[in-house]
């Protein structure tokens, strides 16, 4: 599947992917890709751009944590905006789905009196 | 899954591996335009990530160049990272240049009028027109450094970022603030040739700081007018 169609809808991705537990930006990169059954094959670089944008907007926050003895690590969480956030884009995500796949789904046109 | 991960703070990457990385992220950092420079905390993050990955990877290869030049693949394209990035880089400098103009404006200020008003009861002539010249200024100034602050922070959730809105407060923000500093320290030069100067500790102080902000000032439009050498923009995805 193409970067492209996610366009839109990477920054309710992203805040879900955070909140499922991934932490920084290759482990998000990688919870995408494995929870989409492989279909979000993004560019690991693509992501960061858009967790700056999150953390601009107070949605998530990040902060540096120490990694074993010589490393550490810029992680990622939701703020209380970023949740509130997610659960609203949750909710007009299922009216939107529910809505195109009424449409999309194929039934036979109403007879007519 | 993630607690599974060879982490890289486990696999020791050799020097050539991380050479590799560096290389990557400097090649990155060239394609990027002055005015959105690879800032050095962003840099930090993305060569831990890279090690990470070269880590996972090298758990299945045994040559950690090897490694290292699949996790660079596989973090993309950096002629496409450099327009993915661009934006938000511009827009964090905007907000960097915006948030010092924001903090040291009153300083400087407050220290201008201490240095003019307090110390000298009867200023000079030359001083006197320095209201008329400086009030303009600052109502142009001081909204347009506002605006960028605001611009670039938290009221992105609901505005959508414009970025020549952005670039032109930005612009503005740094210019009034230039003139400014530079009217000053004009009628600094002109009270201290005038037949009975009156030098002061405040107005050393004042000058000193009009000055580093000229500094900064003019260093943030040489970096909005340059371009690295070598820069090549990068052609925008479709």
């Amino acid at each position: 599947m193409k970067a492209e169609v996610l366009k839109g809808h990477l920054d309710a991705l992203l805040l879900a992917t955070v909140a499922s537990g991934a932490e920084y930006g290759y482990a998000i990169r990688d919870a995408l890709y494995k929870d989409s059954g492989g279909r979000f094959d993004l560019p690991t670089g693509t992501i960061y751009p858009a967790l700056y944008r999150l953390e601009r907007a107070g949605l998530i926050t990040g902060r540096w944590t120490r990694v074993g003895e010589r490393r550490q690590r810029r992680c990622y969480s939701l703020t209380p905006a970023g949740r509130r956030a997610l659960a609203e884009q949750r909710t007009s995500w299922r009216e939107f789905a529910l809505a195109v796949s009424a449409i999309l789904e194929e039934r036979p046109w109403p007879a007519s009196a | 899954m993630a607690g599974q991960r060879v982490t890289a703070a486990q696999v020791d990457i050799d020097d050539a591996a991380s050479a590799v990385i560096d290389s990557y992220l400097a090649d990155l950092a060239r394609r990027l335009p002055t005015y959105a420079p690879l800032a050095a905390d962003v840099r930090a993050e993305l060569r831990e990530d890279l090690l990470e990955a070269t880590a996972a990877l090298a758990d299945g290869c045994p040559d950690p160049v090897t490694a290292a030049r699949a996790a660079t693949a596989r973090f993309g394209d950096v002629d496409e990272l450099a327009v993915a990035f661009q934006p938000e880089l511009a827009l964090r400098q905007a907000r960097r240049i915006g948030l010092t103009l924001l903090a040291t404006g009153p300083l400087v200020g407050a220290t201008w009028i201490a240095a003019l008003f307090l110390t000298s009861p009867n200023p000079s002539s030359a001083w006197r027109w320095l209201p008329v010249a400086v009030l303009p200024l600052l109502m142009l100034g001081g909204p347009a450094t506002v605006l960028t602050v605001i611009t670039t922070g938290r009221l992105t959730r609901w505005l959508r970022p414009r970025a020549r809105l952005t670039n032109g407060a930005v612009a503005v923000a740094g210019l009034t603030a230039g003139v400014l500093d530079a009217i000053l320290l004009l009628a600094t030069v002109a009270l201290l040739l005038a037949p009975i100067p009156a030098p002061s500790p405040l107005l050393a102080l004042a000058v000193v700081a009009s000055l580093s902000r000229l500094v900064l000032v003019c260093r943030a439009a040489l970096n909005l007018l340059g371009r690295r050498p070598g820069y090549e923009a990068p052609t925008r995805l479709a």
